[in-house]
This record gives structure tokens, sequence and C-alpha cells, in this order.
């Protein structure tokens, strides 16, 4: 008894000291300037950013974040990562920035975001011409229509909230991606896809056959995700910077032409 | 159907993170032996100012998951310390402080299994501590506890694939990244398994060996 109250005693001391981590006080600016180095997550969200096996980075925000490091006169260097501590990275020092991420509420207590580059958000998709005149958002709307989606996932959730009283069939082990099948197959009546990633890869298999709803440059407003860079939360000079360089390479055309080049369906599917 | 013909163009990736698994698990293993004979002796002193710390130590990294120690070295000490070990780092000496904790416990019961008697006779003959240590007890104890000292080896090589959570490019990573491109996750993943057995089968045969040879040199 007495054993396991000192382990309590040091697991809680070792806690406390954890969780009172200093901030730093230097700008990450001058950090990445006196390194010669931009430090990225290399995180995995094809086509923004994806690694290949052989260790290099690909994809949309890797060009961006050249242009970056080019623009800081550093060299670029992308750390292998994973999505699950990302973020804690950021405090923790191991990155400057954590591309691709969907600026949200919880993560803005704890890093600071750029203005969205991209929104990834939701459209309905039928087959053309289908005997449910599935044509509007509202159409959905109803008991008679069946939805292919991947249980408990964000299509899951936004098709609730979207057609709250159409029915759902759920799938288990499988994407939106995939599902399509059903549709195509006439054994469901629709899906939730993301655009602009899975409908491009959609619209590139299925193009003609395909209904998307209420457009592919016109999402539904649910839960979409508004991608953006983050970094170290109240770094004002860190702020300024990334707010001015985003808004050169929007200006310049730059930003829109390099995300243009990366949402194709080759890209997306192999990035590579 | 199983298509290999993509995935011979990444054998190359497969050969380096192959290569980073056996670095890992080297370089684990060295600090987990010297680090685990240390605790296995302090954790059998008289003086509780050592054997107490010790214990907490074992039961500390025995009892809690090796993903989190790794995690937790990789991310804490950067922000406890500002000494940053890099994921490699991390994830040797993270694998190393575990393997210590389980390879003391097995030092300590093969130090355990050698008679009383021998200490003392060593004693009487004038041997010292360290020199009983060396000559008389440690190969005696090893030989009782060499089955389980493979068998933690082992685990430790296969643990080395929870590297891949912090980013350290290492087989399964390789692995992972690989069924990533190519959409092929069950050739991808088969050569994973294919190396794993590559690389710890012969471990497991060399220890055979060893204890063959030992317990013939006994007879």
């Amino acid at each position: 008894m007495r054993k396991l109250f000192v382990l309590v005693a040091a697991a809680t001391a070792l806690i406390g000291f954890l969780t009172s981590g200093a901030a730093k006080a230097q700008s990450v600016l001058d950090a990445i300037k006196q390194r010669g180095e931009l430090r990225v997550a290399g995180v995995l969200y094809r086509p923004l950013i994806s690694p290949r096996p052989n260790g290099e980075y690909v994809g949309a925000d890797v060009e961006v974040m050249k242009l970056m490091a080019a623009d800081l006169g550093v060299k670029l260097n992308i750390i292998n990562s994973e999505w699950a501590t990302a973020v804690a990275g950021i405090a923790a020092d191991k990155w400057d920035i954590v591309p691709a991420l969907c600026i949200t509420d919880a993560r803005k207590q704890v890093v600071d975001f750029s203005e969205s580059y991209i929104t990834i958000a939701p459209v309905f998709v039928a087959l053309k011409g289908n005997p449910k005149d599935l044509t509007t958002v509202e159409a959905f709307n109803r008991p008679e229509v069946v939805f292919a989606v991947p249980s408990g996932s964000w299509s899951e959730s936004v098709a609730k909230e979207g057609a709250p009283r159409a029915t759902l069939k759920e799938f288990g082990q499988s994407t939106s991606s995939d599902l399509i099948q059903e549709v195509v197959a006439g054994r469901a009546d629709a899906v939730v896809m993301d655009t602009p990633i899975q409908i491009t890869m959609a619209l590139a298999s299925y193009g003609d056959k395909l209904e998307v709803i209420p457009g592919v440059d016109k999402p539904l407003d649910i839960k979409a995700c508004h991608v953006g860079y983050a970094y170290r939360k109240g770094d004002t000079k860190m702020r300024d910077y990334v707010d001015g360089f985003m808004k050169k390479l929007r200006d310049s055309g730059k930003l829109q032409s390099i995300i243009r080049q990366y949402m194709t369906p080759e890209q997306i599917k192999a990035a590579g | 159907m199983l298509n290999s013909a993509t995935i011979v163009g990444y054998l190359p990736d497969y050969l380096a993170g192959a290569l980073l698994t056996l670095e890992l698990a080297l370089v684990s293993t060295s600090i987990g032996a010297v680090l685990g004979l240390a605790l296995a002796l302090t954790r059998r002193s008289r003086y509780r100012v050592l054997s107490w710390p010790t214990y907490v130590y074992i039961e500390f990294f025995r009892t809690t998951p090796p993903l989190v120690q790794i995690v937790w070295l990789y991310y804490g000490l950067p922000l406890l310390f500002g000494f940053d070990l890099g994921a490699f780092g991390a994830a040797a000496v993270a694998l190393g402080l575990n393997v210590a904790a389980f390879l003391a416990e097995i030092f300590r019961a093969g130090i355990a299994g050698v008679d009383r008697t021998q200490w003392q006779s060593a004693r009487v003959l004038g041997l010292g501590f360290l020199d009983t240590l060396r000559f008389v007890i440690l190969p005696q104890a090893i030989r009782n506890v060499l089955p389980p000292i493979g068998t933690t080896i082992i685990y430790l090589i296969k643990d080395t694939a929870i590297a891949s959570a912090i980013g350290t490019p290492e087989l399964l990573r390789v692995g992972q990244l690989v069924a990533n491109e190519t959409f092929r996750p069950a050739e991808a993943l088969t050569i994973v398994a294919f190396a794993y057995f590559v690389l710890t089968y012969p471990v497991a045969l060399g220890f055979t060996t060893i204890e063959r040879r030992l317990s013939l040199a006994r007879a």
C-alpha cells in the first residue's frame, strides 16, 4: 500500500512538472532565420502533402512551403510526423509549421492559423436522371432516399445533418469513394463526398453518370474543413509574416495555380 | 490477387527501413543490457536508497506502454528541458529504457538462481565484488536465463515498429507509405512481415545454438 502511494505521488509530481512547461519568448520567425531552416511537420493529406516511401514529400503544400523557405532565404526541412501528434509538435518546438490542417475552435486554443487556402466541404452525389429526382438538397431529405455511408464517418454526420429524414445504409471499413459503387449499382441513391478531393476522383471515373448537388464548386455549408497552416500561438511576428506571405502568394495567382495543379485525379491518387 | 510487380520498385526503400529497424534494435538492446544489469544489481542491494528507486523505475517502465514512453521522450523532453533527441534517438532511448526494466527482472532471477554458497566461496578465495560477478556469478546466471533473454530481444525487435508513430522511417512506416501510395496494403504489409521474420529468426536461432552449446558444456 505504501509503495502504491509513493508511486502515485511520483506520477502526480511528474505530470505537474510536465504541464508547467514555460512558453518561449523568442519569435519562431527569428528562430527560423537563425537556424537557417524552416521546419515543417510531414503529415499525410493527399494531394496537399504526402510522404513517399523513399522519404521525399510531394503535394501542393510542399510547393507552398518551398516558396516560403525561399522567401525567408532558408532551407526547407520536412520532418516525418503523424497526425496524432502533429499539433503537439508545435508546442514541443519540433517544427515551425503544420500544413494541411482543418481550422477548428479546439485547435485555435493551442495554435494560431494562417488564413484558409482551401476548403474541403461536402456535396451529395446521386446518379444523373435518377428516378427519385434528386436534383436539389431538399429532395434528399425524404425517408425513401437511401444514403450509403461509412459508419461513424464524417460523411455519415453530414448526411444526418443535411438530410435528417433520409435513410442511412451503413458500411464498415469503407470510404465514400468505395460506396459510389452502391449508387452506380442502384443499391443506394446517394453518397456524401468531399469537394474537391474525393469528387475529383469520382468524376474522373464516373463523370457523365453523376449528379453533384449543390455543385462541385458550391458545396454544402455543413462540417466544412477550412484548411490552413498552424504555427505557435500568440507569436505576432510569425503571424504577420505568414499573413503577408499568403497574401503575396494569393495576389500573384501562384497559390491558386499550385492548388489547381495538384487537384487532379492522378495527383490525388498517387501524388508521386 | 496479390500483385508483387507494383511492390518491386520499392525494395530499396524497404531495405533502408529494415536497416533502420536493425539499428534501432541494436542501440536499444545495448542500452537495455547495460542498464538492465545495473538495475538487477541495485534491485538486490541491501541499501534501500539503491533498491527503492530501482523498484520504482522497473515497475514504472514495465507497467506503461512503450508507445507512451516514446511519445513522452519525443515531445516531453523538448518541452521540459529544451533538449531534443530527434525521432531515432527518442525511440532508441525509450525502447532501451523499457527493455532494461524487463531485462533487469530476468537478470535478477538469473542471479538469484545461483546458489548463495557461490558468493561465499568466491569471497573466501579472495575475489572482490566485481570479480565475483564477472567470473563466478554472471556466467552461471546468464546461462540460467538465456531463453527469456532471447524472447525479450525478439519482442524488442518487433516493438521497434512502434517508432513509426513518431514518424521514424523504419520498416513498418515504409510499408505503410508504400500501401498508401500503391493502394495495395496486403502486398505492402506482407513484405513488412517477411522482413521482420528475416530480422528476428536468426536471433532466435542464435539463442538456441548458444543454449545448446552451454548445456553441452555443462554436461
